[in-house]
């Protein structure tokens, strides 16, 4: 029986795929082992971004929560859970947080995260943004970043996912949970 | 379980907790392979917050990786192929069609902006992780945006540009004889052992990462056993447990390797948008648990997983127990909340989907792969041999002819691209032949036989086999049928 095989292709098209033919390429040259290790390159270590180095005379004064402590049974929001609920205990938690981490939680882009995007979006452009990405994200007929590239010009495109990601799809998620949850789907959708 | 393998970690052998090193490059959530891309590194930035938010980030040293260079990634990869990586763009790739198709890039492996450093820094954090292991600064590194294992030497594949797994076997290599290494593919559970012989000049080492066929393992001069656990569709926790829990043990308890690589593809997990397997959260990082029991340094990596959601509450959960730290279900709230309703807890219920994987094909396989390995167990000295190919059935000279090339670096295998099956060897095999003298070579073929004639009388058939199964086809994914896309 023969194995050939035929090329994979994308699954926005559908869940199919075919194997690539396995062409010889693996193969790695692996230096004898004489019995005494060699050395690694201590470039490979990285940045230390944490723990922090220890500053003289700055001292985080913050009480440290249970690790892997989850959220509170019950809060005292007049609606829990609701939209504005979660906006208030996601912003207390972002604070917290940062008091933990200080620079830290910009090194770590924590402020380029959630909804504090749209923070240096306009109104006008975030109705803009949804517009052209339409209803249905998960029409795959339609491409809508060219669209969006164009509409927005003087938005670099990593800004524009980052949005995406951040805000866009935040949206539609925070919608679906309360509107739809027996339809949740943030992956099938672009 | 402890191996005694004289690898105790820094910690110590019995300690629960485990010194974590972690990679993260704040960048890596917004590279973007395109629209309709089920591949989105951004779940690796929802992992990051995750962690964050529930206090676990601050109990590990937390790195930014050093991004790759080409030399550095010419270490395994091509340099034409690098340089192609380095240089191509959105806006160039038009110019470059046949670049494109000559490096399988454009399609799966999509052209994106910030596509090479998005490698560098994939790349880097593996090799940076494993460098952590070798000056046994830690106990286990981890990194995410890691473990893309499908590329090629030569060409980007599954998903994957560079070959951050190799790179940081490679390194590991320069302080440890033996690696272990274990692939979560969402349908096979693929181990490796790779070790290094001590008396041969040079070597070249095939590593194999299998895109879709097992078979297609390669071979070569390489001094390796790979050892093929197969999966069908809707394997569940107690499934995978049952092979993975003893398979896995025997393996470190023969082999003994001075480090493990654990690829942690998540899309395994149940509700994949492209695997098809139904393991929960919980039973997904048990292999974490079982990988980190054994003391021995562990580098984690993540992988495929298309469901984002299910991704990030993965990774975080293992890098938990990575830690030994146990976290709450219900989920603090956080940036991406919202992603996780309604029920924004950390742990999904599997589905109820149908478990393919019967009880008997379960013992069956695992029955065979443990002889297999008791086999090897038993012998006077594990001594490494040329693997015959398994592109056709070995006949009995073959082996013969192999072992007079057997320590010639020089020469090369050619690997057949008219691939036959090879179903002499039924799935679940270790591929490895027995390290016994030649002149049992004839023997211990015909002892193979007996097993492997069963599965051949399987081979032609295309439908699904009740029994051990021999071949890729009868996982119930013809090949000529659509099936689920790959990690």
């Amino acid at each position: 029986m023969n194995l050939k095989i035929i090329s994979t292709t994308v699954t926005r098209f559908g869940s199919y795929y075919k194997c690539v033919p396995v062409a010889p390429g693996f193969q790695a040259e692996v230096p004898k082992w004489t019995g005494v290790p060699s050395e690694s390159d201590s470039k490979w270590l990285g940045t230390k971004i944490w723990p922090p180095p220890v500053m003289p005379g700055i001292r985080f004064l913050i009480e440290r929560e249970r690790v892997g402590k989850g959220r509170q049974d019950q809060c005292g929001c007049p609606l829990q859970g609701s939209i504005d609920c979660v906006r208030f205990h996601v912003a207390e938690r972002r604070k917290r947080l940062k008091l933990e981490l200080g620079s830290t939680f910009q090194d770590w882009k924590f402020d380029q995260m959630g909804e504090e995007v749209a923070q240096t979006w306009t109104e006008e452009d975030q109705k803009k943004f949804s517009a052209i990405v339409g209803p249905n994200p998960l029409s795959i007929e339609k491409c809508f970043w060219s669209g969006i590239y164009k509409s927005f010009p003087r938005k670099s495109r990593e800004e524009l996912v980052s949005y995406y990601f951040n805000v866009f799809l935040l949206k539609r998620r925070r919608h679906q949970n309360r509107f739809a949850p027996n339809d949740i789907n943030s992956d099938d959708d672009d | 379980m402890d191996t005694g393998g004289g690898n105790s970690l820094p910690s110590g052998p019995d300690g629960v907790k485990r010194k974590v090193s972690y990679f993260y490059d704040p960048e890596v959530g917004n590279y973007y392979y395109g629209q309709g891309h089920p591949m989105k590194p951004h779940r690796i930035r929802m992992t990051h917050a995750l962690l964050a938010h529930y206090g676990l980030l601050q109990h590990m040293h937390v790195l930014k990786p050093f991004p790759a260079r080409e030399r550095d990634l010419c270490r395994f990869h091509a340099d034409d192929y690098i340089a192609f990586l380095r240089g191509i763009t959105p806006e160039t790739q038009q110019d470059q069609l046949r670049q494109l198709k000559r490096f399988n890039v454009g399609e799966d492996c999509p052209v994106f902006d910030g596509l090479y450093s998005f490698c560098q820094t994939y790349a880097g954090g593996s090799v940076g992780g494993a460098v952590k292991l070798n000056h046994q600064i830690s106990d286990i590194a981890v990194n995410w945006a890691g473990g893309l294992h499908h590329a090629k030497k030569c060409e980007a594949s599954g998903f994957c540009y560079v070959n951050d797994i190799v790179l940081a076997i490679l390194e590991l290599l320069k302080q440890h004889e033996k690696i272990a290494a274990l692939f979560r593919l969402f349908w096979l559970l693929l181990f490796l052992i790779i070790a290094v012989p001590k008396s041969y000049h040079s070597l070249c080492l095939e590593i194999i990462f299998p895109a879709r066929d097992i078979r297609d393992i390669g071979y070569g001069k390489g001094k390796y056993y790979s050892l093929n656990v197969p999966l069908d569709d809707g394997i569940d926790d107690e499934s995978y447990h049952f092979l993975f829990k003893p398979i896995i043990g025997k393996v470190m308890e023969i082999f003994r390797p001075g480090a493990v690589v654990l690829q942690c593809g998540a899309d395994s997990l149940s509700g994949d948008r492209l695997g098809c397997f139904n393991l929960s959260i919980k039973g997904h990082a048990e292999c974490v648990r079982y990988m980190r029991s054994f003391n021995v340094p562990l580098l984690l990596l993540g992988g495929g997983g298309y469901t984002i959601r299910n991704v990030a509450r993965c990774w975080c959960y293992e890098t938990g127990v990575a830690l030994g730290l146990e976290i709450d279900d219900k989920m603090p709230q956080h940036e991406y909340y919202e992603y996780f309703g309604p029920d924004y807890t950390l742990h999904v219920a599997p589905s109820n989907m149908e478990n393919k994987n019967s009880r008997q094909l379960l013992e069956e396989i695992r029955a065979k792969l443990l002889e297999n390995l008791s086999r090897l167990r038993h012998a006077p000295s594990v001594q490494f041999q040329e693997r015959p190919p398994d592109t056709k059935i070995p006949e009995a000279d073959e082996d013969q002819d192999n072992a007079d090339e057997r320590w010639d670096p020089d020469s090369e295998m050619e690997i057949d691209d008219e691939r036959k099956p090879a179903p002499n060897r039924a799935r679940g095999d270790i591929i490895e032949s027995k390290p016994e003298d030649l002149d049992n070579q004839k023997q211990n073929k015909s002892s193979h036989t007996a097993v492997e004639e069963a599965a051949n009388l399987k081979a032609s058939e295309k439908q699904p086999e009740p029994t051990i199964k021999v071949e890729e086809e009868s996982t119930g994914k013809p090949s000529d049928q659509p099936v689920q896309m790959y990690t």
